[in-house]
């Protein structure tokens, strides 16, 4: 149904320029992947709700059946509201209440502003091989500042609370059933820990593997390029060590909804967190359930 | 289009500034502009504090590291940035949901803590 719906409007607005170039639609099916974010964008005029939720580790010292396998704990919860101003232009805007690991992010209380456009489409005669969006957001952290000057929220000035995120989505849809994608991303925070790093690479990737009518399975994985120096620093003085956010869920389209039943290492939802300060690991047992709800609202009267 | 999408870049990226924190806290007594407000009482860190927190929070939490739980509340130093904030709000007050799996504590041992929080944090 849905799926009729998307294409249908897809059709309406193809850019007259490349009207014999069919664009390929659903690379994934939502905006997000599961931490990381997909090429697609809203349709010019919706309005997409999103309550996003991590839990607490399934296993591991702090998960077990004594806090029902993480389910009595949040290790982070995410509102938002995206709106598409064009079928290419989206904006978004939300609250997270942050995931710090207490070693080298302090960080809470994170509002969000982001942008994300989408520079082209693959076509399905392949005139466009691969679908390119570009993803910027800027966070800002509205704690109290932190009473402890070697942490990285012992805010000074506002530039301090401010933290970045640039990243361009370069995905393909092999066929009906098989997407990737590869996600360079840079991630800028204005103050960090000692021997942390203010600027950071990642590289991102993704997939989508559609199995049924509805379902889908979908992973994503980032690693950050964090200096040795600075991984040895950690290791040595705090006996703590950074590692890769893997997310894998299974998507299940109802209609409306995007359910997206998801498990992931990373405690944090935000770019800014997961991909710099991820440090709990799937081998101890330290991931968690996480869902996305997201509704579509469409606004505009004419279709 | 274009020109709108560039104005909104720029102003997303004001905000610049740098820096990282240092390796170590520098002296700075953060109790100088606080009064006791229960000077009768005698609730200190070393003296009472300490074998709570030792019981309930750093046994396979809050001892720094990759351990689950922020801050290393194994050391006064580690704990008392959190003393006001997070350790008040989870751990103190009536609805408190930490310890995890024990919470709230008994109210005889949260009141003894709020003094601990209300006289200034004191070590000794």
């Amino acid at each position: 149904m849905a799926q009729q719906t998307d294409s249908v409007k897809t059709l309406d607005t193809l850019n007259t320029n490349l009207s014999s170039d069919i664009p390929v639609i659903a690379t994934f099916k939502s905006g997000l992947i599961i931490n990381g974010q997909s090429n697609e964008t809203l349709h010019k005029s919706d309005l997409l709700v999103d309550i996003a939720h991590r839990f607490g580790d399934i296993g591991g010292a702090n998960g077990g059946v004594h806090n029902f396998y993480g389910l009595d704990n949040s290790t982070d919860i995410l509102i938002s509201l995206k709106y598409g101003i064009t079928d290419r232009f989206m904006i978004g805007a939300g609250r997270a209440k942050g995931a710090p690991n207490g070693v080298n992010t302090f960080q809470k209380e994170l509002y969000y502003f982001s942008l994300k456009y989408r520079l082209l489409q693959q076509t399905e005669n392949d005139h466009i091989p691969i679908a390119v969006t570009l993803y910027g957001n800027s966070v800002i952290c509205g704690m109290e500042p932190l009473d402890l000057a070697t942490s990285d929220a012992n805010f000074q000035k506002f530039g301090e609370r401010m933290s970045y995120t640039l990243q361009a989505i370069v995905a393909r849809k092999f066929s009906r059933n098989f997407s990737l994608s590869l996600m360079p991303t840079y991630v800028r925070r204005n103050y960090v820990s000692y021997q942390d790093m203010n600027d950071l690479f990642a590289l991102g990737a993704g997939a989508r593997l559609k199995f049924s009518k509805r379902m889908a399975i979908v992973a994503d994985y980032f690693h950050a390029f964090r200096t040795q120096e600075s991984k040895d620093y950690y290791e040595t003085a705090q006996d703590f060590k950074f590692y890769d956010a893997l997310g894998v869920g299974l998507e299940i389209e109802t209609g409306g909804h995007v359910f997206n039943l998801s498990f992931t290492n990373s405690t944090a939802i935000l770019d800014t967190q997961y991909v710099p300060s991820t440090s709990s690991a799937w081998s101890k047992g330290q991931f968690r359930w996480g869902f996305n709800i997201s509704r579509t609202f469409t606004l505009s009267k004419n279709k | 289009m274009q020109k709108e999408i560039i104005v909104m870049l720029s102003l997303v990226f004001l905000m610049s500034c740098t820096r990282m924190a240092p390796e170590t806290d520098p002296d700075t007594d953060g109790s100088a502009n606080c009064t006791p407000l229960f000077p009768d009482k005698q609730v200190t860190y070393n003296g009472y504090v300490k074998r709570i927190v030792a019981t309930h929070c750093t046994i396979t939490c809050h001892k720094g590291g990759n351990n689950p739980g922020p801050g290393n509340f194994t050391t006064y130093a580690g704990l008392r940035p959190f003393a006001n904030d997070i350790f008040y709000f989870r751990v103190v007050q009536d609805n408190a949901d930490m310890p995890q799996g024990r919470a709230p504590l008994p109210k005889a041992v949260r009141d003894s803590l709020n003094i601990w929080l209300k006289n200034c944090i004191p070590e000794n």
